[in-house]
């Protein structure tokens, strides 16, 4: 597997978990709160929502505490068509259900991303460590089969276990001569996510594609465990 | 595809599994009402009428946001509740009633505790990371009418804001915590309370057995099991 200190990064993972996984809605960014606003409060949640703006290492922040479940959002516009979107579930970014809702119920395209590094080199009970991976998901406005994900595609330790999965057609943008490699992780690596990701406009691993213009949701949805971020990257084995 | 004891989670089923919820409560907090009024001397039937109201309620209430919300509190709250008459009745001579009150109080906590204690040693002795989450268009079987059902829920219990929702991967506890290798066919949360979720054809007969496993990792987690050919 290629070193997971060469690979790249959102931040270089800095302030992961935060950083791990995220996803981007093909719409300005008022409108993709209007739409989330409308979607949870239709379910009963309320919601506090502030505007903010910043370099987007600063915008992260406002994520902080992570939870045991997401309560707190946030979307970043970008200077492209796309919104992105971090959240602070603690175990760092529990992006499916919006990327893959709000396409359908309110006619965005969603693509969600997923780069950890994994650092997790032993199965035992006690052993410190990441499980990681790269993954995509590009979710369409309407149903394909018994869902709207258009393409799925991810080379992940699973637990102990390398799988890789690719879901839905090949798409024009892919190079799938490298889905052959020996090895699973580097099926899919941060550079190639990278790469399939320009095709739609994302330039996914760098700051100044983030921002100024970013607004926070927080909810009332119900959490168990609350911590500060070092705290969650000392358990994670990501700081000492 | 409708489980007859209430856990098929569709929304269609939500009435039925509501009415069997409330039912349940209230069948268990009007024994418990009736016995406790008994040993105090008082009259069996307001006993029986109160405790089966509160566990109704409880009962009905169950799945709603702000029981999962406050589900730790109230929780504490009625077993301090319990300690506090417990100590009462022993304080007053009535010991029949304190062992009573003490066994009502211990049984969830103890139920849950052996439940823990049939958890499968390699459940037990796996690492707490959990993997990240793989995409849930995977399908889970081979059974078609399977996969389109389980995709089906899945965007039942996206419109209700579900989160943390894994297809096919090991077992992760609500606080994202893996607590074991097994690896039921859906897994999410929702207002507070994480779900698992089995599906199986009806002559598999491996219902029990998923739910058992399930809830050895997680006592606190609900399992619901749909058959489906």
């Amino acid at each position: 597997m290629p070193n997971p200190d060469s690979m790249k990064y959102l931040l270089d993972n800095q302030l992961a978990p935060l950083t791990f996984s995220w996803a981007f809605l093909e719409a300005p960014l008022d409108v993709v709160v209007a739409s989330v606003k409308q979607w949870r409060e239709g379910y009963g949640r309320r919601l506090a929502i502030s505007s903010h703006k910043g370099e987007v290492a600063r915008l992260l922040l406002h994520l902080a505490p992570l939870a045991n479940t997401r309560n707190r959002e946030l979307f970043i516009g970008t200077n492209s068509g796309w919104t992105a979107y971090f959240d602070n579930d603690r175990n760092g970014g529990d992006v499916f259900t919006p990327a893959s809702y709000l396409p359908k119920a309110f006619g965005m395209r969603g693509v969600a991303v997923s780069a950890a590094p994994n650092t997790m080199k032993s199965n035992r009970k006690d052993a410190r460590g990441i499980y990681g991976g790269v993954r995509m998901s590009v979710y369409a406005t309407r149903d394909i089969k018994y869902h709207n994900c258009l393409r799925s595609i991810a080379a992940l330790n699973d637990g102990g276990k390398w799988v890789f999965h690719a879901d839905g057609e090949v798409q024009s943008w892919e190079e799938p001569g490298r889905y052959q490699a020996k090895r699973i992780a580097d099926r899919f690596t941060p550079e190639l996510l990278e790469t399939y990701c320009r095709h739609f406009g994302l330039n996914i691993f760098e700051p100044a594609f983030y921002g100024p213009d970013a607004v926070l949701i927080a909810s009332d949805e119900p959490v168990s465990m609350i911590q500060t971020l070092e705290e969650r990257q000392r358990e994670m084995g990501l700081i000492d | 595809m409708t489980d007859p004891s209430g856990n098929d989670p569709s929304l269609t089923s939500l009435i039925i599994s509501t009415a069997i919820r409330t039912g349940i409560g209230a069948l268990a907090g009007g024994t418990i009402g009736g016995i406790d009024a008994k040993l105090r001397g008082d009259d069996v039937l307001v006993g029986v009428l109160e405790g089966g109201l509160s566990g109704g309620t409880i009962g009905a209430a169950a799945p709603l946001a702000f029981v999962g919300r406050f589900g730790t509190l109230a929780f504490s709250y009625f077993t301090a509740q319990g300690v506090y008459g417990a100590y009462e009745a022993f304080s007053e001579g009535e010991i029949l009633l304190g062992a009573f009150r003490a066994i009502v109080v211990t049984v969830p906590a103890a139920s849950k505790a052996k439940m823990k204690s049939r958890q499968l040693a390699r459940d037990k002795n796996v690492n707490s990371q959990a993997p990240r989450d793989l995409p849930t268009a995977r399908p889970i079987s081979r059974s078609e009418t399977q996969n389109a059902a389980l995709q089906k829920l899945i965007g039942e219990l996206k419109a209700k804001g579900a989160s943390k929702i894994r297809v096919d991967q090991q077992q992760v506890d609500s606080s994202g915590v893996r607590v074991g290798v097994n690896r039921p066919d859906l897994q999410y949360e929702l207002n507070g309370k994480r779900y698992y979720v089995e599906f199986d054809r009806a002559s598999s007969g491996r219902g029990r057995p998923h739910a058992l496993r399930l809830l050895s990792n997680d006592p606190d987690g609900e399992v619901h099991l749909i058959t489906l050919d």
